[in-house]
């Protein structure tokens, strides 16, 4: 995502509704389709990002630029989403034992015939809480200590649930395929 | 054949769009917003501002002619102007008195310097149309930038000669 420039972010500190206006303008349909990735309804998705850029607006003092300001942004408004998660009551379990199987993390080699919107479809298939770390994971790019922060679980509980919901994939997947490697 | 589905999701193609009218309602939420947090100064500008909106106000309501308009207007805006020059005035003595880096002072000075230059284009656009708000705004905003710039390194002077102190105090 390009860098905002400092004049705009200067003027939005300011709270210039004219500059809020012009950040919105440019990171709303990029963060309208994340959101879209975690509520299924639009019409939440659309009120999760404008709670969130108000929030964004509010804290833009906190923003600091070694991160761009869109991936801050993103994980404002993930945290937003998560919150509306949250009221429809999603628990997370941190007391599932991680089983002591030795598992490639790093391994995410998938036939190379399985298209994009494939695995997205497989995803939503996925229960609530493996759904969750696997987009954070996989589509939003997080590592699981950022994971563990954003969902506010411990790391170990974070590769649990991606190893799992790694592996409930592959089946999903390999069902179409019949792929007989995993 | 194998691919790492993660390169699959590094680049982010096909935005959604948002529903209708997401623009206008996401400007109505913030105009609700709370306006900004208030430093020192910014009851003058609030003042500023207000009286010039009930100046416009009343003259609208009352359909006063335009000159009439102009003048207390003008008249308010100088009258906040004399009291945040005062103000930065002495700011800067005390600046002055409290720096003992030549270089620092310099480059403060060169710093109101040019905020003095954008004022006065301002004020020139300011003459021209006494009753854009953008224009008033801007004028505040640069006396309390100048303002806020001789606070703010006062603080870090008084910091720094704390730390001094206490750094000669521990030897």
């Amino acid at each position: 995502m390009h860098q905002l420039d400092n004049y705009l972010l200067e003027a939005c500190k300011k709270g210039n509704r004219i500059a809020q206006m012009q950040v919105y303008d440019t990171y709303s349909r990029a963060m309208f389709t994340v959101a879209c990735r975690y509520l299924n309804n639009e019409e939440d998705a659309k009120d999760a990002i404008q709670e969130g850029f108000l929030k964004a607006f509010t804290n833009i003092e906190n923003y600091k630029p070694k991160a761009t300001f869109g991936a801050w942004l993103k994980r404002i408004i993930i945290n937003q989403c998560l919150d509306v998660l949250k009221k429809k009551q999603l628990k997370f379990n941190d007391l599932e034992v991680s089983e002591l199987k030795i598992v490639n993390e790093e391994d995410w080699n998938f036939d190379s015939r399985i298209t994009k919107q494939e695995i997205l479809y497989a995803i939503e298939r996925l229960n609530e809480k493996h759904k969750l770390v696997v987009k954070l994971y996989l589509i939003e790019g997080y590592d699981h200590k950022e994971i563990s922060e954003i969902l506010d679980i411990p790391i170990k509980t974070s590769r649990t649930h991606l190893r799992r919901g790694k592996l409930k994939l592959q089946v999903l997947l390999k069902e179409k395929y019949n792929e007989t490697r995993y | 054949m194998k691919q790492d589905i993660r390169d699959l999701f590094k680049t982010e193609d096909d935005l959604k769009a948002l529903p209708e009218n997401h623009r206008t309602e996401f400007l109505e939420k913030l105009k609700t917003q709370p306006k900004k947090k208030f430093t020192s100064f910014s009851w003058l500008k609030i003042a500023a501002i207000s009286v010039i909106a009930l100046t416009v106000g009343y003259s609208i309501f009352m359909n006063e002619p335009e000159p009439v308009l102009v003048s207390p207007m003008i008249a308010q805006i100088e009258a906040v102007e004399a009291e945040y020059l005062k103000n930065i005035e002495a700011e800067w003595e005390n600046f002055v008195a409290i720096a003992e880096d030549e270089i620092l002072v310099a480059r403060f000075k060169k710093k109101l310097e040019d905020l003095d230059k954008d004022y006065k284009e301002n004020s020139i656009r300011f003459k021209e149309d006494a009753n854009n708000l953008l224009v008033i705004e801007s004028l505040v905003d640069n006396l309390q930038t100048r303002l806020q710039i001789l606070q703010d390194i006062q603080k870090h002077i008084k910091i720094l000669n704390q730390k001094n102190e206490h750094y000669e105090n521990t030897i």
